[in-house]
């Protein structure tokens, strides 16, 4: 299990400090049960495939098995990022929630997998059912299922996800839009019942 | 020092408009603003050789900065300058005062050149005293200092409106960034986040470059090897594990 950044800068040693202070946020809160995770926000754009990478990192180095669920269906970025090619991915769980193994892809870090996107009709709303029992499955495999969202104003599947997850965070990129936005989103959390557990504060400069 | 984090924001918008207005006001008052040269003669009243000379002459200092101020005087002094002046000009230009208590009269021009304005004062100095010789049949004038030509322009002040510039810009900077500070309504910190959206943050994550990355969003890597780093993380997740549990 070894753990290192990709080179020590100042930026870099102190994104890990956070993202560790992230990491025992979230361990605490799993509180040795089988949780659900969604990360989103309210704009495109901020940083929630990255902080889902990042944590499934950490949290399956420190020993849990993670699945991280890459719900962007307009702008899938985990393939991508963990290099993950030919699967078909969250479409197909979503339509036979029980054959969701076929769906997810192992990655190069130990006990962390990967659903990604593939849907081919992004306009197309996903059936809220259907995301009830895949995460039902799911949770009873996985210790945490991490799902990266699409931001709030731009997808109405994401609050479809916040309502049944059990716990959302939601990604605030630092001076990038009005707090107007942002309690927008929230309230939108709060009218689906989402159980907003915390924040993240991205992009901060200086 | 740390900078407190609303001064960092403004800084460099403020310390531009500042190093702006001021270079900005150096340059309109060195090219745009008409320069304006000030040059003095000083008559002398001559006491005469009675013994209330030297009271005469205190008395009659006035009287003499009265005759500059003629129209006599006008009329020979523009026509003796080197360029076309009309009296008139040449009296709009034109300051006389008496010095009180002494026997001095000064004679202070202002002129678009410094050998123009040089020019004036004495021409008017040298009409007046020629004024005075014809009107009493004697010199009862004389140049005690003739006019020379000013080394740098009576106006624009380039220190003092440059100062001026600087010092308004700095009090406008102040003004700006407060009003700026006042009315921005993005989320900036933690405590921004905290106090608008009232929930916790959990963390607070920097920009990190790409370069610094390699592109790869991912900060962390399992293809190197580092076991104190690894250690250290394992050992801060425990302990905050153990302290939750503790009673």
């Amino acid at each position: 299990m070894h753990l290192t950044p990709f080179r020590s800068t100042r930026s870099v040693a102190k994104a890990l400090e956070q993202y560790r202070s992230l990491q025992v946020h979230i361990q605490l809160w799993l509180d040795k049960s089988s949780k659900t995770l969604l990360i989103t926000s309210a704009l495109p754009q901020a940083g929630t495939s990255t902080i889902s990478a990042n944590l499934a990192t950490l949290i399956a180095y420190s020993g849990h098995e993670v699945l991280v669920v890459d719900a962007c269906v307009k702008r899938p970025q985990l393939s991508h990022i963990f290099g993950i090619r030919g699967i078909s991915g969250l479409t197909s769980a979503l339509q036979d929630p029980y054959k969701w193994e076929d769906a997810v892809k192992e990655t190069r870090i130990a006990r962390l997998w990967v659903m990604p996107s593939w849907q081919k009709e992004p306009n197309q709303l996903v059936d809220g059912a259907a995301i009830m029992t895949l995460l039902d499955l799911l949770r009873q495999r996985y210790g945490i299922v991490i799902i990266d969202g699409a931001n709030i104003m731009d997808s109405a599947d994401t609050l479809m996800w916040a309502r049944v997850v059990d716990g959302v965070v939601l990604v605030v990129p630092s001076g990038r839009a009005s707090r107007h936005v942002y309690l927008k989103a929230l309230s939108e959390l709060e009218y689906a019942h989402a159980p907003v557990i915390g924040s993240v504060l991205t992009q901060m400069r200086g | 020092m740390k900078m407190p984090k609303p001064v960092k924001r403004h800084l460099a918008l403020s310390l531009s408009l500042v190093v702006l207005t001021t270079a900005l006001a150096g340059v309109v008052s060195h090219f745009v603003l008409s320069k304006a040269y000030t040059s003095t003669a000083t008559l002398i009243v001559m006491p005469g050789n009675n013994a209330n000379g030297l009271i005469s002459a205190l008395q009659l200092t006035p009287t003499f900065a009265d005759l500059a101020t003629s129209n006599l005087v006008w009329d020979k002094a523009s026509r003796t300058l080197p360029v076309v002046l009309s009296p008139a000009t040449l009296q709009s230009r034109t300051h006389v005062d008496a010095i009180t208590n002494t026997d001095l009269i000064t004679i202070t021009t202002t002129a678009p050149s410094a050998s123009l304005a040089a020019a004036e004062a004495t021409q008017i100095a040298m009409a007046t005293m020629t004024a005075a010789r014809q009107l009493t049949g004697s010199s009862p004038l004389e140049l005690s200092s003739p006019a020379a030509p000013p080394l740098a322009p009576s106006f624009p002040d380039m220190k003092k409106i440059e100062l001026m510039a600087f010092s308004l810009s700095v009090m406008g900077s102040v003004f700006l960034a407060a009003l700026r500070e006042h009315f921005n309504t993005h989320l900036e910190s933690e405590d921004d986040v905290t106090k608008w959206l009232k929930i916790p943050v959990l963390a607070a994550i920097p920009h990190v470059a790409p370069r610094l990355v390699r592109n790869n969003p991912l900060v962390f890597s399992d293809n190197r090897v580092d076991k104190e780093e690894a250690k250290n993380a394992l050992n801060t997740v425990q302990i905050h594990a153990q302290r939750r549990e503790s009673p």
